[in-house]
């Protein structure tokens, strides 16, 4: 089943996210739950589907949805070219790299916002692949070029520390990042900062703990 | 057209907001993608440049001719004023001078890598 989550809410704009674990044929639906479903009706008529952060359907045709709570991929009206869309979702589906899609139906006044998550399989190697160094910080090897970061995002802790160098509040942060994080997450990158520091700087300088600590009960018992 | 400049998860909103009042079309990557994606996804896009402050894209084996990366060694609450420089730059002011370049930005020069060029090469912003 898909799993939804309702991110944010307004009377205007509600913005869902849910994670892909089915696919139709070859790739050309997804699976989108009874929740997400009956958000859409015979009524919406213009869909904005982003993908990469870039727009590939404008136009919502009437063939959209079939009765199975797949949603179908519509082919672009005309490309930039004035030549023929391609089947988008089917091809960043196949790819399985790619993340996000989100989905903007406009019916009447209202705007919903639909975030895909990555479909089961990608999320579970990824869920594997990474390395918790808490409860919100993560290395991935293929994020940031291995440097930790936030968990589901590309930001890495280094830049967080630097800003708070530079006497920016935790609020402020989490403003100017987008940070969909709560308070906690800085304070567990200032707690493994603390204990990065003494860990480099001990190999740095050779100085074993455990070496240290035996000297002085040795003299301390003498 | 999709925007062909864009900007990684580390730069500030408020920057991204300055560039926009511009006139400049700013998008971003998902901010979970991998590194070797993004890589990708920039030689599919067309002469695409990637702003970043992250210091690990000023690598000379990143050199391609389909887009340009721009490293910002610059405080993060100055990066609209360098971007805005760097595109003005006799340089680097076109898509098609800026491609093929790795780029380093600090406030006292430019530093580069180009496709066919093994050495880097510095200049000051005068």
């Amino acid at each position: 089943m898909a799993e939804l989550k309702l991110a944010s809410l307004s009377h205007s704009k509600k913005v869902y996210s849910f994670i892909v674990t089915e696919y139709g044929q070859n790739k050309k639906q997804i699976y989108i739950g009874d929740d997400v479903f009956k958000l859409f009706s015979p009524d919406a008529r213009e869909v904005v589907l982003e993908f990469d952060g870039h727009r590939h359907f404008t136009f919502l045709p009437d063939s959209l949805f079939t009765k199975g709570r797949y949603l179908r991929t519509a082919y672009l009206k005309l490309s930039d070219k004035g030549k023929p869309g391609r089947n988008c979702l089917q091809s960043w589906l196949a790819d399985e790299e790619a993340e996000i899609i989100k989905l903007q139906v406009v019916q009447y006044f209202k705007h919903f916002k639909l975030e895909v998550e990555l479909g089961r399989k990608s999320y579970e190697r990824l869920q594997k692949e990474l390395i918790w160094l808490g409860k919100y910080v993560t290395i991935h090897p293929h994020i940031s070029f291995g440097k930790p970061t936030f968990l589901g995002s590309r930001l890495y802790i280094s830049a967080v520390l630097e800003e708070l160098a530079m006497g920016r509040s935790i609020e402020e942060i989490t403003r100017i990042w987008e940070l969909k994080l709560p308070r906690e997450a800085v304070i567990e990158v200032l707690h493994l900062a603390a204990r990065a520091v003494n860990e480099y700087y001990r190999a740095k300088y050779n100085i074993n703990e455990e070496e240290l600590i035996g000297r002085i009960v040795e003299d301390a018992s003498e | 057209m999709p925007p062909s400049n864009i900007f990684d998860a580390d730069v500030d909103e408020s920057e991204i907001e300055k560039l926009r009042r511009r006139r400049f079309k700013l998008t971003s990557f998902p901010k979970h993608w991998k590194d070797e994606y993004i890589v990708k996804r920039l030689q599919q896009l067309k002469r695409a440049t990637f702003i970043t402050h992250d210091s690990d894209y000023y690598k000379r084996k990143l050199v391609n001719s389909a887009y340009c990366l721009i490293y910002f060694d610059v405080p993060r609450d100055e990066l609209a004023t360098y971007v805005l420089k760097v595109y003005r730059h006799p340089l680097f002011n076109t898509k098609a001078k800026r491609c093929g370049k790795v780029i380093k930005i600090t406030s006292t020069n430019i530093s580069y890598f180009k496709v066919g060029f093994q050495e880097e090469k510095i200049i000051n912003w005068n």
